[in-house]
C-alpha cells in the first residue's frame, strides 16, 4: 500500500475504538474496552512505525520527487521559489469547503504586446481554482491580496498552470506561459474581471505527512499505546471504564488530526479535540466538583490561547489565500508577501494559542489543576502529547517566526522565565503529582526557549525525550500511588488507632488506613508519607530512578542531550552579542540545576529512607500490566537522546524546519551556533556539573538519616519566600482577584441588571401592555347594542362628512 | 310637481311630526299610533309619487299587518315602561351630535338630486306608471325569480318568529327565565345603579 | 351651495327621507324600549323607501318601485322575526330595556 492510502489508518484507527467503545462499550465491559482501546493504539502505532519504515522520510540524503500528492483538486507546485524541498506526503480525504468561488480568467498564452488586438489562438480560460497560478514576484505580491485589474494591467505574470479537468484547455500538459495582462482589460481579463480574492481556495480535509509529523505520530501512538496499556492495570478498579478509554482513543484520534493535518484549519479542529478530551478526562471523576472545575478551568484557559490563535488563522488566510501549508509557507518563506507587521502580528497570536496549549506564562495555571484527572491522562495528555502540541505548532509554522525576530525572542523569554518559575514552585510541593506537573510546564518552557533560539529542531528533540521520560515519571507516580493504596489497605481491619502521622520508623508503628490528608493532599500521593518504596516496589521505583534521573539531566539519558543541544543553542545565540540571550541562558542554566534539585527531593522522599505511613510500609509493586510500560519507557529515557539516535533524527528534520537562507539573518542557524560561544564539550561538562550540583544539594538536604541541611529549617529561614513558593507564587489568587472575580462581577450584573433588568423586562412589558391594551380595550366592548349603532352612525358620519366637505 | 307642491309640503312635514312624535313618545302604544299615522302618510307620498301600487301595499303591510303585529306584541308584554332617561353617559349628547352630522350630510346629499328622466327635464309621466297592472307585469316576468326567493324567504321567516317565540316557554312567575342569563344579569351591575 | 329652486324634483323628497332616516336613527339610539327601536328601524327602512320611490319616479323606471315592493316583504318577515325576539327576550330577561341585553361586554 502506498503511504498516502496508509496515512490516513493512523488517525482512524483510534477513532475506529472510540466509534466502537461509544457504542458497545457498556456491553464490552472494563476489561474489554481496555483492550479495544490498547489493540487500536498498538495497530496505529504499527501503521505509523510501518509509515517510517516505508515512507524513507528519516533517511538522510534521499530526494523527494518533485511533485507529490497530485490529486483533482490540491496541486503542489514543484518549484516554489527557493525554497528548500521537503518530502512531504499529501492525502486529501475530502473537500471541506470551498472557501472561494471558482473563477473563469483569461489568459493570454504568449507574450503579446500591449495595446495589440490579442490573437484568438493566444487566449486561454482557465477556471480558478483548478489551475494554481504561481506568478513573478511582482504580480505574486498583488495577486495574493486584493487587487483590481487595473493594478494588474502591464504587469507580467508568468503563469504556471496545470490544467485538470474534462476541459482541460491542452493534454494535460503544463502550460507555461509568460504574459502581460494587457490595458485592454476587456479582452485580456474577461468581463467578471480578476477574481477579487485571486485564489479560489479550497479547504480539504487533508493529511501530510513529513518529518516532524511522522516524529509526532510516533511519539503519539508509542507513548500512547503505553499508556493504554498501563491504564488496563491501573483502572482496573474504576467502574467506568468504558467512558475512559473511549476518551482515550479520542483524545489519540484528535491528537493525530492535529500533527497530521495539512492545513491550519485541520490542525485546529484538532487543537480543538484535544482540548475537549482534555476537558473531559481532567473532570472524568466528575463527581467531585474540583476535579469538573479543574476541567473547566483547563478548557477557559486553553480557549484564551484558542482565540488568539484562531485570529492567527484569519490573518493568515487574509494574507496568503490559503491555509494549507503547502501554500502558506513557501510563500511566507518570501520575505515580498510576508512583511514585517503582519508576520510579528501573526506570530504573535500564533505565540498566545501556544502558550494556551503548552501551558506557558501566562496561561500555565491550568494544568497543575489538571492533575485532577486520572495519572495516566495526566502522563499521555499533560505531559507527553497535547501540551507540546504548542511547541509542535510553532515548528510547523516556523517560516512565520523567522520573520518576526521579535516575537522569537518573546517566545524565548516566555519560555525560560516560565521554565525558571515553574521549577522553583517545583521545589517546595508535597503532592507527588504537583511537582512533576509544574515540573511539565518548566520543561515546556525549555522547549519554547529551544524554538524562540530559532533552534526548532531542539525543542522538538527535547519534546520528544520529555515525551519518554515524563511520560514514565507520571506513570511511575501513578504506580507509587497505587501500591502506596495497597499499602493502606493491606492492614486495614486490624484495629483503629489515633490516625496520626508519626516519624518513627517502627513500620507496626503506623496505624492501619491511610491517615488524614494534609493541605487537601490524598495521602497515597503525598510526598511526606513516603519513602523507602524503592525497596517495596523495585520495578516501578528503579524506572522512576531512570526518569528522575533523565529529568535531571544527567549524562548520558535523554534528557542530558536535549536540554544541552538547547542551551547550546542558546548561547550560541548569545555569542551573536545579544545580552538577552545570556541573561537567559543563565535562566536556562540555573533552572537545570533547580530542575534536578527538585527531581533528587522528589526521588529522595519517595524512594529512599524510611517509610512514613502505613502505606508506604506495606506497599506492593504494581501488576505487569502497569510495570511493561514503565520499563519501555525507561529504556527509551536511557537511549532516546543517545546522539546516534538525535543525529539522524535532525538531519531528517532539517528540510521541514530549516531556516531559509534569507531569512537566516534573522534567527541563528544551527550552523552558527556551533562556531560562537563555548564549546559543546564544555557547555556538557558545565550543564553535567550543575545537574550533579543540584542531585548533590538535593542529597544533603532529603538523604536517609540526619540531613545536612535541615530543610525544615531552611524553610523557617527563609519563610517569606518558602510561603511564596508554597502558594505558587499565588498566580491561581491574582487570576481571581484580577481577572476571574471582574468578570464574575460583570456577569452578575449581565444577568440580574441587564438580563433580568432589561431583556426580561422588556419582555414583561410587552405582555403587561398587550394585557394593558387588552384591558384598556375592552371597555369598547360595553355589550350595549346602542353603543355600537352609536358607533356605526359616528363612522357614517365621519365619513359622510370628510366626503362631502373634506375632500 | 315643479317646485314646492303643497300638497308634498303638507304630507312631509306630517310624516316629519309623526315621525318625531312616534319617537319621542313616553307610551309605546301612542308611539305606535303615530307609527300608524306615519305610515299611512308615507301611502300618501307614494301616490304623489306615482306609485299608487307601492301605496296601497304599504298601507296594507304597514299600517295593517306590521302594526297589527306590534300592537299584539305591546299588548303581549303589557305595561311597557317608558324609560326615557339616558345611563349611558355620553350617550344622549354624542348620538345627537354625529346624527346632525349625519342628518346634514345626508340632506346636503339629497339636495343634490338625481338626474331625471333619460329625456331630461320633468318628462310627464306616464299615467300607468306604478299602477298595479305595470307592477303586476314586472313582478311577474322580469322579477318572477325575486319574487319567488322573496315568498321563500317569508316562509322562513315566519317558521322562524315561531320558533324563536315558542321557544324556552317558562312559567311567567319565574324572575329569569335563562338562569344562565340571569345570573349574569345580576353579576353585571346595572348601568343605571 | 346649490339654490334649491333649481333643484330637480326628486330632490325634494330626497331631502325628507334623509331627514327621516336621521329621525329613525335618533329613535335607534336614544330610546331604551326594545319595541320602539325595533319601529326606529322600521322608520329607518321606510325613509329609504322613499328615496327609492322618489328616484323612480324622477328616472321614469319602474325597477326602484319594485324594489320596494321586495323591501317591504322583507321588511315584514324582519317585524315577525324581530317582535318574536322581542317576545323571547321579554320572557327571559323579564324588561323590554335593550341595555339589559348586554351580556356580551367585555
Amino acid at each position: 500500500m502506498s503511504i498516502e492510502t496508509l496515512l490516513p489508518w493512523v488517525p482512524a484507527l483510534p477513532l475506529i475504538g472510540f466509534v466502537t467503545l461509544v457504542f458497545f462499550g457498556r456491553r464490552l465491559g472494563g476489561r474489554w474496552s481496555g483492550i479495544v482501546a490498547t489493540v487500536a493504539m498498538g495497530a496505529a502505532f504499527a501503521v505509523a512505525a510501518w509509515l517510517a519504515l516505508g515512507s524513507a522520510l528519516l533517511r538522510p540524503g534521499w530526494s523527494p520527487p518533485r511533485v507529490m500528492g497530485i490529486d483533482e483538486k490540491h496541486v503542489v507546485p514543484a518549484d516554489y521559489l527557493d525554497h528548500p524541498q521537503e518530502a512531504v506526503y499529501h492525502s486529501t480525504l475530502w473537500t471541506w469547503m470551498t472557501v472561494a468561488p471558482q473563477y473563469d480568467l483569461t489568459v493570454v498564452t504568449r507574450p503579446v504586446r500591449a495595446g495589440e488586438p490579442v490573437p484568438a489562438d493566444a487566449v486561454t480560460t482557465i477556471r480558478l481554482p483548478q489551475a494554481r497560478i504561481t506568478h513573478d514576484l511582482e504580480l505574486f505580491a498583488t495577486s495574493h491580496r486584493m487587487f483590481t485589474p487595473e493594478q494588474a494591467i502591464g504587469r507580467i505574470a508568468r503563469l504556471d498552470l496545470l490544467p485538470i479537468g474534462p476541459d482541460a484547455p491542452l493534454n494535460g500538459d503544463r502550460l507555461l506561459a509568460e504574459t502581460t495582462l494587457l490595458p485592454d482589460a476587456e479582452r485580456a481579463i474577461p468581463a467578471a474581471g480578476l477574481p477579487e480574492r485571486p485564489l479560489g481556495y479550497v479547504v480539504d480535509v487533508a493529511l501530510q505527512l513529513d518529518a516532524l509529523s511522522l516524529l509526532m505520530i510516533l511519539i503519539v501512538t508509542g507513548v500512547g499505546f503505553l499508556i493504554h496499556l498501563y491504564s488496563i492495570g491501573y483502572m482496573a478498579h474504576d467502574a467506568d471504564r468504558p467512558r475512559y478509554f473511549a476518551y482515550l482513543n479520542l483524545f489519540a484520534f484528535s491528537m493525530l488530526t492535529l500533527v497530521l493535518g495539512a492545513n491550519f484549519l485541520v490542525l485546529f479542529v484538532g487543537w480543538e479535540l484535544v482540548g475537549a478530551c482534555s476537558y473531559l478526562l481532567i473532570g472524568f471523576w466528575h463527581k467531585d466538583p474540583a476535579n469538573a472545575s479543574a476541567g473547566r478551568k483547563a478548557f477557559i484557559v486553553n480557549r484564551i490561547g484558542d482565540v488568539a490563535f484562531l485570529i492567527a488563522m484569519m490573518l493568515i488566510f487574509t494574507t496568503f489565500g490559503s491555509l494549507a501549508f503547502a501554500d502558506v509557507l513557501p510563500q511566507a518563506a518570501d520575505p515580498l508577501v510576508l512583511s514585517g507587521g503582519v508576520a510579528t502580528l501573526i506570530a504573535a497570536l500564533l505565540l498566545v494559542g501556544a502558550t494556551g496549549k503548552s501551558a506557558q506564562i501566562p496561561l500555565y495555571v491550568w494544568l497543575p489543576d489538571a492533575m485532577a484527572g486520572p495519572t495516566p491522562v495526566s502522563a499521555l495528555i499533560h505531559a507527553a502529547t497535547m501540551v507540546t502540541a504548542g511547541i509542535y505548532m510553532m515548528a510547523r509554522a516556523h517560516v512565520i517566526f523567522d520573520h518576526a525576530p521579535s516575537v522569537l525572542v518573546a517566545v524565548a523569554v516566555v519560555g525560560a522565565v516560565t521554565a525558571f518559575g515553574a521549577a522553583l514552585i517545583a521545589l517546595v510541593q508535597s503532592d507527588i503529582k504537583r511537582v512533576l506537573a509544574y515540573s511539565t510546564v518548566s520543561q515546556l518552557g525549555y522547549m519554547f526557549l529551544g524554538v524562540g533560539a530559532g533552534a526548532y529542531a531542539s525543542g522538538v528533540f527535547h519534546l520528544m525525550t520529555h515525551a519518554f521520560f515524563k511520560a514514565l515519571l507520571f506513570l511511575g507516580a501513578g504506580s507509587l500511588m497505587h501500591a502506596m493504596e495497597h499499602g493502606f489497605h493491606h492492614g486495614k481491619g486490624s484495629g483503629h488507632g489515633a490516625a496520626s502521622s508519626s516519624e518513627d520508623h517502627d513500620d507496626d508503628a503506623f496505624p492501619p488506613g491511610p491517615p488524614p490528608a494534609l493541605d487537601g493532599i490524598p495521602p497515597e500521593q503525598d510526598l511526606r508519607h513516603m519513602g523507602g518504596l524503592l525497596r517495596k516496589a523495585p520495578v516501578t521505583g528503579w524506572t522512576f530512578v531512570v526518569g528522575g534521573l533523565a529529568l535531571a539531566g544527567v549524562f548520558p539519558l535523554a534528557g542530558f542531550w536535549s536540554k544541552d543541544e538547547i542551551l547550546h543553542h542558546v548561547i550560541g545565540r548569545a555569542g551573536e552579542g545579544g545580552a538577552i540571550w545570556l541573561a537567559l541562558f543563565a535562566l536556562g542554566l540555573v533552572t537545570a540545576g533547580l530542575t534536578a534539585f527538585y527531581t533528587g527531593r522528589l526521588l529522595l522522599l519517595a524512594l529512599f529512607g524510611a517509610p512514613r505511613s502505613s502505606g508506604a510500609a506495606h506497599a506492593a509493586d504494581s501488576p505487569r500490566t502497569m510495570t511493561a510500560p514503565l520499563v519501555v519507557l525507561a529504556a527509551l529515557s536511557i537511549v532516546g537522546g543517545l546522539p546516534w539516535l538525535s543525529g539522524p533524527l535532525a538531519e531528517a528534520l532539517d528540510p521541514v524546519l530549516r531556516v531559509a537562507g534569507h531569512v537566516a539573518t534573522n534567527v541563528a542557524g544551527s550552523a552558527h551556533a556551533a562556531e560562537s560561544g563555548p564549546s559543546a564539550l564544555t557547555l556538557a561538562l558545565i550543564a553535567s556539573a550543575v545537574a550533579l550540583g543540584g542531585l548533590a544539594l538535593a542529597w544533603a538536604m532529603y538523604r536517609p538519616g540526619t540531613p545536612l541541611v535541615d530543610p525544615a529549617r531552611l524553610a523557617t529561614a527563609m519563610g517569606g519566600a518558602y510561603r511564596t513558593l508554597r502558594g505558587k507564587f499565588y498566580v491561581d489568587e491574582l487570576y481571581a482577584w484580577g481577572l476571574v472575580r471582574p468578570f464574575t462581577r460583570i456577569a452578575d450584573f449581565l444577568w440580574h441588571r441587564v438580563d433580568d433588568g432589561v431583556v426580561d423586562a422588556a419582555v414583561n412589558a410587552v405582555g403587561r401592555g398587550a394585557v394593558a391594551l387588552g384591558q384598556g380595550s375592552r371597555r369598547w366592548q360595553t355589550g350595549y347594542v346602542r353603543t355600537y349603532g352609536l358607533g356605526i352612525v359616528i363612522g357614517a358620519a365621519a365619513l359622510a362628512a370628510w366626503l362631502l366637505w373634506l375632500v | 310637481m315643479s317646485g314646492l307642491d303643497p300638497a308634498f309640503l303638507i304630507v312631509g312635514a306630517l310624516a316629519i311630526v309623526t315621525a318625531v312624535g312616534m319617537i319621542l313618545a313616553k307610551n309605546v302604544v301612542h308611539s305606535a299610533l303615530f307609527m300608524v299615522a306615519h305610515f299611512g302618510l308615507t301611502a300618501v307620498l307614494y301616490l304623489l309619487l306615482s306609485a299608487p301600487f307601492l301605496a296601497a301595499a304599504q298601507l296594507i303591510v304597514y299600517a295593517g299587518a306590521i302594526m297589527v303585529l306590534v300592537l299584539f306584541v305591546v299588548m303581549l308584554l303589557g305595561r311597557q315602561e317608558a324609560l326615557l332617561d339616558e345611563p349611558i353617559v355620553g350617550q344622549r349628547w354624542l348620538a345627537l351630535a354625529a346624527l346632525g352630522v349625519l342628518g346634514a350630510a345626508l340632506v346636503r346629499v339629497a339636495a343634490l338630486g338625481v338626474p331625471a328622466a333619460p329625456e331630461g327635464g320633468t318628462a310627464v309621466v306616464p299615467p300607468a306608471f306604478g299602477s298595479p297592472a305595470a307592477m303586476g307585469d314586472a313582478l311577474y316576468t322580469q322579477w318572477v325569480l325575486p319574487f319567488e326567493v322573496v315568498s321563500l324567504v317569508l316562509l322562513v321567516a315566519m317558521i322562524g318568529a315561531v320558533v324563536i317565540a315558542h321557544f324556552q316557554r317558562r312559567p311567567r312567575n319565574e324572575k329569569a327565565g335563562n338562569p344562565a342569563i340571569a345570573a349574569d344579569a345580576t353579576e353585571i351591575p346595572s348601568p343605571r345603579a | 351651495m346649490i339654490p334649491l329652486a333649481a333643484v330637480l324634483p326628486p330632490a325634494q323628497p330626497l331631502m325628507l327621507a334623509a331627514l327621516l332616516f336621521t329621525i329613525g336613527a335618533a329613535g335607534v339610539l336614544l330610546r331604551r324600549n326594545i319595541i320602539i327601536v325595533l319601529m326606529s328601524v322600521e322608520l329607518m327602512l321606510n325613509a329609504v323607501n322613499i328615496t327609492l320611490v322618489a328616484v323612480s319616479r324622477a328616472m321614469l323606471q319602474l325597477d326602484g318601485q319594485v324594489f320596494v315592493f321586495f323591501s317591504l316583504t322583507i321588511a315584514a318577515a324582519e317585524v315577525a322575526v324581530g317582535l318574536a325576539l322581542v317576545v323571547a327576550l321579554h320572557r327571559s330577561l323579564g324588561s323590554s330595556d335593550v341595555d339589559d341585553v348586554s351580556s356580551l361586554r367585555g
